[in-house]
C-alpha cells in the first residue's frame, strides 16, 4: 500500500506536531507501506559538534573575525553550493566522501537544528535528543517507542545497538534492543570446544526458554537471554561482509562495517544506533582547518563514504537512510583555548540512495552584535515542534518508506 | 547479557582443570556432579526445565563417566550455573 500524499499529511504530519514524535509517524508509514526491508541507520555524534566548522559560510566576514585561529580558510573548503538565503557554504576539507554523496544527490544537510533553551548540558540535550521531547528528558525515546508499535512479538534484533550502553532514544516499554559493538565477539563463549560447547549452548538456551511463572523477574531476564542466544548465528553472518573497504582504521568505521554487514545479510534489523566521540572540542580544536578537529571529521567523512560506498555497491542504498546528528553545537566564538564552547544550533544530515539531498534551511548570520548564529532554525510549518527531527524526518521518511515529500 | 553470562565462560576455562579436581571424587555420577556443584555455587531455586537442561547436558557424553568427562562437564556445568539467570538474581 503506497501512502499517499494526502495520507502522509493527514496521519503523519498530525502525529508529529502532536506527539512531538516520530515513531509514531515513522511506524505507521512503515506499516502501512510493509516495507520490513529498509533500514535507519542513526549516528550520534557525541560531545557536541562544531557546526559552523561542519559546513562552512566561508564567504561571511564575521566566521573569520569570530573565529581567527580555527577558522576554516575560504580555500579549503568543499563548496556545495548557496543556501536559500544566498549563503555560500562548503563542507569541512576532510569530510570529501560527504562531497561525494552530496554530489550524487543523495545527501542532504539541515542547518541551525536544535531546540529552544538549551541548557547546553551535555546530558539533558542527548537525553532530550533521545525522547525528542524538550519538555522531558526521562522515559522512553523515539526510537523506542517506534519499537514498541511493531508487531508482537518482535523481532529481538529489530534493532542494533553498535554501543555498550543503550542511548535513551533505543529505551522502550517493551522491547530489548541488544547491544552488539562487534559482531566478532557477539557469541557464546563456552570452557570447552566442538560438541560439547554446542550441547552446552542447547542446554543454556533451554534454560532460558523457561517461562517462569510467577518469578517476572526471572522471566525477564530469561527472555533478553533467550533473544540473545536466538540471534547469535544471525549477527555473526555480519561479520562476514562483502569485499572489505580501504578505509576501516577508526572504531567508528568498524562500527558502520558491522552495520553494513548486518544490512548486506539481512539480518532483519530496522534500525541501527553508531555513535563516536570526541566532539566536546573546548580547546585546541586545530588551527585554519586542521588539528584535531580535522581529525574527526575525516573519521567521519571516510567511514560513512566506506559504509554509503558498501551499501550502494551492494544494491541496497535505496532501502538504507542514515542519520547523523550531535546534541548541540558550538559558539560562534572561538575561546581562548583554541576552541569552541557548548552552543545550541548544530547541523543535521542524511544520507541514502532515497535521500532528496541538498541544503535545507539557512546559515546563521554571524555577526558580532546578534547571536543567530546559535538561533535555531525556524522550521516552515511554524509550528512549535521543539526539535527539527521534522526537518529531518521529511528527507528521511521519503526515502524510508516512500512517503511524498512535498508536503 | 550475553556478556555477563560469557564472563562466566571465562571464568570456568581459566579454573577447568581446578574444577575437575575439586569434584572428581564426589562426580562419581552426573546427578551426583550436578548436586555436589549446585551445593558449592549456589542456592538459586532452579524450576524443572532448566534443571533438566542442565541434566541432559551432564549426560550427553558418549562413553563411560570418567575423571576426563567430569574435568569437561564440571566446567560445563559451572559456566551454565553462574550464566543462568536463577544465578544472577539470588
Amino acid at each position: 500500500v503506497r501512502v499517499s500524499r494526502r495520507i502522509f499529511i493527514r496521519d503523519g504530519v498530525a502525529t508529529v506536531t502532536l506527539g512531538l514524535s516520530a515513531p509514531a509517524f515513522l511506524s505507521a508509514i512503515a506499516q502501512a507501506q510493509g516495507l520490513p526491508s529498509r533500514r535507519l541507520v542513526v549516528v550520534y555524534l557525541g560531545g557536541g559538534n562544531d557546526a559552523l566548522n561542519t559546513l562552512v559560510s566561508y564567504q561571511d566576514p564575521s566566521y573569520y573575525s569570530r573565529r581567527p585561529s580555527i577558522a576554516v580558510p575560504a580555500g579549503q573548503v568543499l563548496q556545495v553550493g548557496s543556501d536559500a538565503a544566498g549563503r555560500a557554504l562548503g563542507l569541512h576539507p576532510r569530510l570529501g566522501g560527504l562531497l561525494n554523496i552530496f554530489n550524487e544527490g543523495r545527501l542532504a544537510l539541515v542547518q541551525r537544528t536544535g531546540y529552544e533553551n538549551s541548557s547546553r548540558s551535555h546530558f539533558e540535550a542527548s537525553d532530550i535528543w533521545g525522547t525528542a521531547n524538550p519538555q522531558s528528558y526521562t522515559g522512553s525515546g523515539w526510537l523506542g517507542r517506534y519499537l514498541d508499535t511493531l508487531p508482537r512479538p518482535v523481532d529481538a534484533l529489530a534493532a542494533w545497538n553498535t554501543t555498550g550502553e543503550t542511548p535513551r532514544a533505543l529505551l522502550s516499554g517493551t522491547t530489548g534492543v541488544p547491544a552488539i559493538p562487534s559482531a566478532s565477539t557477539y557469541t557464546y563463549a563456552s570452557p570447552n570446544r566442538g560438541s560439547v560447547a554446542l550441547e552446552e549452548r542447547t542446554a543454556a538456551q533451554i534454560m532460558a526458554s523457561n517461562p517462569a511463572t510467577g518469578r517476572p523477574h526471572l522471566a525477564f531476564v530469561n527472555s533478553t537471554s533467550r533473544g540473545a542466544i536466538e540471534t547469535l548465528d544471525r549477527v555473526a553472518q555480519a561479520t562476514r561482509i562483502c569485499r572489505p573497504s580501504s578505509i576501516r582504521t577508526t572504531a567508528f568505521a568498524l562500527a558502520l562495517r558491522t552495520v553494513a554487514g548486518a544490512i548486506v545479510k539481512n539480518v532483519g534489523s530496522r534500525v541501527y544506533w553508531v555513535q563516536t566521540g570526541g566532539y566536546d572540542t573546548h580547546a585546541q580544536q586545530g588551527q585554519g582547518g586542521g588539528g584535531g578537529y580535522a581529525a574527526l571529521m575525516g573519521t567521519l567523512g571516510d567511514g560513512l563514504w566506506a559504509f554509503y560506498s558498501d551499501i550502494r555497491n551492494q544494491g541496497l542504498a535505496n532501502d538504507t537512510t542514515v542519520i547523523v546528528f550531535s546534541e548541540f553545537g558550538r559558539r560562534i566564538s572561538e575561546n581562548g583555548s583554541n576552541g569552541t564552547d557548548h552552543g545550541a544550533a548544530g547541523v543535521m544530515m542524511a544520507l541514502g540512495g532515497m535521500v532528496r539531498g541538498g541544503l535545507y534551511g539557512t546559515a546563521a548570520s554571524l555577526l558580532r552584535q546578534s547571536h543567530a548564529g546559535e538561533q535555531l532554525w525556524r522550521c516552515p510549518l511554524r509550528d512549535r515542534l521543539p526539535i527539527c527531527l521534522r526537518e529531518i524526518a521529511r528527507p528521511v521518511a521519503w526515502s524510508q518508506f516512500g512517503a511524498d515529500t512535498q508536503w | 547479557m550475553l556478556a555477563r553470562t560469557n564472563f562466566a565462560a571465562t571464568l570456568a576455562a581459566s579454573q577447568k582443570e581446578n574444577l575437575g579436581a575439586e569434584f572428581e571424587s564426589e562426580a562419581q555420577t552426573p546427578q551426583a556432579l550436578f548436586q555436589a556443584m549446585r551445593n558449592r555455587v549456589t542456592a538459586a531455586p532452579f524450576d524443572s526445565v532448566p534443571q533438566q537442561a542442565l541434566m541432559s547436558y551432564l549426560q550427553a557424553g558418549s562413553g563411560s563417566w570418567n575423571a576426563a568427562q567430569v574435568t569437561t562437564r564440571a566446567a560445563g556445568l559451572a559456566r551454565l550455573l553462574v550464566g543462568s539467570a536463577e544465578y544472577q538474581l539470588v
